[in-house]
């Protein structure tokens, strides 16, 4: 039970961690079409804010998500000047420009970070009670684990509600779709790109402040998760974040076990079904939900 | 006045530019230190490397995130067969096939999807062969190879030693200088034409009943054993090698000096790679602050001078932009009009 | 506005590149000037090339050398100087990358300089170390612990100034028989890589002659659990350790790797179930970064300033180091940056000459006093004798929520390896 268990769990959480990434990602590819380098730049920051706030300090979970949700919303703010200032200014860009102009935030987010935080290694502690593990089928799983999980889970059903069941994601996926016909209704679609950016960069900043406690905050932390986001979104189909909530479950579970029942190759697992799933999908598991074209 | 003067004798001014830099080229090493020398051998490693990640992106349309993969394969099998005795000319040869092989495969994979799709498939599979690399005992693992000769090249009468930093210079420039023909060659052959038709509309051009992946296929596999050749030469330089050379952060690097140079133009990774070297020389002494500096110009290349400095160059010389449009957009150029940011840059 | 905008940005860009250009050659003439030498003034200065990551993954180590190593300048020059000539340090960042190590090395020895100390990584050094026999330069590395070096790829250029890996596992193996002679059943997770086997390999070899001479037991190893490299979840190698029963574990995942493991340990209550936990690799990197959630173990040291309180020269360094950077934590890097600029003061002195064949016949089987007492270079391999310190933490309440409570001194001349360089390392 427990060698099937353990990996289930741990592949879970580390699936809804990059999920947390990936949500924001795919949300700002499906609307504005930009495949943000950048994201996890601010991932990375969200770490480091929440950091700065908490410290070796145990708050109460109330407290700690308070923060967390603060710290989104700073960073949402400064997302939305960052995309008044330069963003906008990449959606004419071609898309390798593209990718370019966003890694180069991407070093500069991170060259900032350096400045900032220094070099030092840091650590969080969790929120207080959920600092433990919990007994589950004789197997003890850190209760945090838990609680990245269910915040994952959260994270799909309100993003999925608010696209497809909300007027709001009324407006959302007709700016996506057909960005012509949208303005011509008289809604003013660079105002929706600015809060669609910032709201994209809220979700990266709170995955970054929920999942601090799992691991080392290290000022080069963003280069990794970033690329394991990338691969969720596209398996997943650009733009289509239930795409990426499945594909992050799938390549997460690859790569759980895949380190365990093929320790000769770790890392592999995680590219070689990444590229296994696009050979006979090659545009992803779905289409984009956001913009159907 | 002047502008007309310069339109007047544009080739005449190209030709001086070319006299100048061959010139310079083939007498840097008489009149540089040691320390120079060696940073333009790796300026002219980065030009061929650049170069073929430009064979695919400007003349074919593709964007590959995984270069530094058929860079480092075809690094890794030259220094190999040097380090088991064998003479560097034909761990050159093997290299530009393995690079290609590497490539062939790899790109008749990636090439059955397209776009950002594409791109993310090469950077995965690029991932693939940088953990190959780290794993495999033949290859060093983790600890990469050290102490990779350079041996001496056999030129049938008089076996010449690349022992010295000055000789294995000129190898580098006659290898680089070698890939770059061929690159022009192909980018000014027939098929160099029917790819760029490709790039501008493969629908079309498939109508046309031309097989469209297998021309992809070949421009990649080209691109890849280019690369592998620009590697080749690189382990000796430094003697050492090591597999982070193959993951996609390295990959990065050509797209940077492409971008940076100017995508449009045959010379732009060159120009890149060139600007680059002077600057990371200029800033030497400077220290921890690179990541950020780089961003910085980076951002600034692709926002305000998106046709590179060559792009910049020649509208300032002949006043006509050379700014590549967005293709992206090039279906609705009502949609891009109504973007926001408003304005399109070229109109 | 938007023509308007781009040469805005471009403007900043450039006038920004600008003034870092000149912050950085100003400030490189200014650190490199002797600092108010009062015999050591108007003498042409003897310039040492610092070559140290500090940009990248490791820049945290070369941050430390490079501080070690103005300290000791500072000393040298306010002490006069070496032979009446004032000292000056050309430094320079190698990213971690072996072409970049290559082409400043390259760079500094077309400017005469010969002598060069600092590295981290062991791919640079391999990179270096023979282009130093070529040019003929001369390199003391104060980390990159690839067994290479010393080994296989040794050349009469290359110096080691640390304990390397194979002195260091064995102390902190005996310090267990010793200390803990009931915990007979040893795990590990290690970095699946060259370095990380190694490790384990000499600490193993170390336990398997430890424990049945002192502790008169036999042992078992019951899990070793090789992580892939970079990995950032640890948890299923932490439960497999745990699952073995495993009392006694071992670890040398190093930098935010190390944290990651440590951290994700926690929940499990990992350090409660275990009787005792050694890490080998990271200094006091993973209690700086983890404060009041420390758990108590043994970290593998490079220079512990305590355990030399008596030593002059070692309090200078510490409070210079606390003066200067307000951290009262120096990592061991520091230590072994500024001894490797007192082994060349040593045999420049010895040697009365700068020249690199001079330098390199001084320093072979040289003793000098260093920051951890008397050092011996050896001549055959240029590997170090010195002493290994192995510090103790536990977690308190007050800040910054760790301390040190205990710590070993052993000597290095019952420790290390007998030389044989040009050959592979061979573990008994």
């Amino acid at each position: 039970m427990e060698t099937l268990f353990l990996p289930l769990v741990n592949g879970l959480t580390w699936a809804m961690m990059v999920f947390l990434v990936a949500s924001g990602l795919s949300l700002v590819f499906g609307v504005l079409k930009i495949l943000n380098f950048a994201h996890g730049g601010f991932f990375m920051l969200g770490v480091y804010l929440t950091y700065t706030f908490i410290r070796n300090h145990a708050l109460s979970p109330l407290k700690f998500f308070l923060i967390v949700f603060l710290c989104g919303i700073i960073l949402a703010i400064i997302g939305a000047i960052l995309e008044r200032l330069i963003i906008r200014r990449f959606y004419q860009l071609d898309e390798a420009y593209m990718l370019i102009a966003t890694y180069a935030l991407l070093l500069v987010i991170e060259g900032s970070v350096e400045g900032i935080w220094g070099l030092q290694f840091l650590a969080l502690p969790s929120p207080k009670g959920l600092g433990g593990g919990t007994e589950i089928f004789n197997t003890i799983i850190p209760s945090y684990s838990l609680v990245i999980i269910a915040a994952g889970v959260a994270v799909a059903v309100l993003l999925n509600l608010l696209i497809n069941r909300s007027p709001a994601g009324k407006i959302i996926r007709a700016a996506a779709g057909d960005p012509d016909m949208t303005s011509a209704l008289g809604i003013n679609v660079p105002i929706i790109y600015t809060m669609i950016f910032a709201f994209g960069i809220f979700l990266a900043a709170i995955g970054g402040g929920i999942g601090a406690p799992n691991q080392a905050i290290t000022p080069t932390m963003a280069s990794s998760f970033i690329i394991q986001a990338f691969g969720v979104v596209v398996v997943g189909g650009l733009g289509n974040i239930g795409g990426a909530f499945l594909a992050a479950i799938i390549l997460g579970l690859v790569d759980s076990f895949g380190t365990i029942y093929l320790p000769q190759i770790p890392g592999i697992a995680f590219y070689a079904a990444m590229a296994l799933i696009l050979l006979v999908k090659p545009h992803g598991l779905f289409e984009s939900s956001i913009s159907t074209k | 006045m002047f502008r007309q003067l310069i339109t007047k004798n544009f080739i005449l001014l190209r030709l001086a530019t070319a006299a100048i830099i061959i010139v310079l080229a083939l007498s840097l090493p008489l009149w540089a230190n040691p320390g120079i020398t060696f940073r333009a051998s790796l300026v002219l490693i980065y030009i061929l490397f650049a170069a073929s990640f430009n064979q695919l992106f400007n003349y074919t349309g593709l964007i590959s995130f995984g270069q530094a993969a058929y860079f480092a394969t075809g690094a890794y099998v030259a220094a190999l067969y040097v380090k088991s005795g064998a003479s560097l000319s034909g761990g050159i040869i093997l290299a530009v096939i393995a690079g290609g092989l590497v490539a062939a495969f790899l790109g008749y994979i990636s090439l059955r999807a397209s776009g950002i799709y594409f791109a993310i498939l090469t950077l995965a599979l690029g991932q693939i062969v940088y953990q190959v690399i780290f794993k495999w005992p033949a290859t060093g693992g983790e600890n990469g190879l050290a102490d990779i000769p350079r041996g001496t090249i056999n030129l049938g009468l008089a076996q010449i030693s690349l022992a010295s930093p000055v000789s294995y210079y000129y190898l580098i420039l006659i290898c680089v200088s070698l890939g770059l023909f061929i690159l022009w060659a192909v980018t000014h052959s027939n098929f160099g034409r029917i790819l760029m038709s490709i790039k501008q509309n493969h629908v079309r051009a498939s109508f046309l009943g031309i097989n469209v992946r297998l021309y992809q296929l070949i421009s990649f596999a080209i691109a890849g054993s280019i690369a592998g050749l620009a590697g080749a030469v690189y382990g000796p330089l430094t003697g050492v090698l090591m597999p982070e050379m193959a993951t996609w952060i390295y990959s990065t690097t050509p797209i940077l000096l492409t971008l940076m140079g100017g995508a449009n133009f045959f010379w732009g990774p060159a120009t890149g790679a060139v600007i680059f070297g002077i600057f990371e020389y200029l800033t030497r002494a400077m220290t921890g602050m690179s990541s950020l500096i780089m961003g910085l110009l980076l951002l600034t290349v692709v926002l305000a001078f998106p046709g590179g400095i060559l792009g910049l160059v020649t509208s300032w010389l002949i006043g006509k932009p050379s700014i590549k449009k967005s293709s992206r957009n090039e279906g609705s150029a009502a949609a891009s009009k109504l973007m926001p940011g408003g304005d399109v840059i070229n109109e | 506005m938007k023509r308007g905008f781009s040469r805005l940005l471009a403007a900043l860009t450039i006038s920004l590149l600008v003034m870092v250009l000149v912050a950085g050659c100003g400030g490189q003439k200014k650190e490199s000037a002797p600092s108010e030498g009062k015999k050591a003034e108007g003498k042409e200065p003897i310039k040492f090339g610092v070559i140290v990551p500090l940009s990248g993954s490791q820049a945290i180590l070369g941050e430390e050398m490079e501080r070690g190593a103005k300290i000791a300048v500072k000393q040298v020059n306010d002490a006069g100087g070496i032979m009446g000539r004032p000292v000056e340090l050309v430094i320079r960042d190698t990213k971690a990358n072996p072409d970049t190590g290559v082409a400043v090395a390259r760079e500094l020895l077309s400017q005469g300089i010969n002598m060069y100390f600092g590295v981290a990584s062991s791919a640079v050094a391999l990179a270096v170390s023979p282009l130093m026999e070529k040019e003929k330069g001369v390199i003391i590395t104060t980390a990159a612990h690839s067994d290479r070096l010393t080994h296989q790829n040794f050349n009469k250029h290359y110096f080691r100034i640390t304990d390397n890996p194979y002195m260091r596992e064995r102390a902190m193996a005996k310090l267990m028989a010793e200390r803990y002679p009931n915990t007979t059943k040893w795990g590990c997770i290690i970095p699946d890589h060259e370095y990380g086997r190694s490790t384990w390999d000499n600490f193993e070899a170390g336990l398997k002659k430890y424990y049945p001479e002192i502790a008169k037991k036999e042992l078992e190893i019951v899990s070793v659990q090789r992580a892939p490299y970079g990995a950032t979840d640890y948890k299923n190698f932490i439960t497999a350790v745990l699952n073995s029963k495993a009392k006694g574990v071992f670890t040398s995942e190093y930098g935010g790797d190390a944290v990651t493991m440590f951290r994700q340990a926690v929940p499990y209550a990992f350090f409660d179930k275990i009787d005792v936990m050694v890490d080998s690799a990271n200094e006091f990197l993973v209690p700086k970064a983890m404060g009041n959630m420390t758990p108590p173990h043994w970290i593998g040291t490079h220079w512990y300033y305590e355990a030399y309180k008596d030593s002059p020269m070692a309090k200078k360094v510490y409070d210079e180091y606390v003066k200067e950077y307000k951290d009262k934590y120096p990592t061991g890097w520091v230590g072994e940056a500024h001894s490797a600029l007192m082994a060349y003061k040593a045999a420049i002195e010895k040697a009365k000459a700068t020249d690199t064949d001079a330098v390199i016949k001084a320093l072979e089987g040289l003793t000098f006093d260093s920051v951890s007492g008397k050092r011996t270079i050896r001549a055959e391999d240029h590997q170090t004798i010195k002493d290994v310190n192995i510090i103790h933490v536990v977690p308190v309440k007050e800040e910054p929520g760790w301390k040190v409570d205990e710590f070993k001194v052993y000597k290095g001349d019952d420790l290390i390896e007998p030389p044989s360089p040009g050959k592979p390392l061979k573990l008994e």
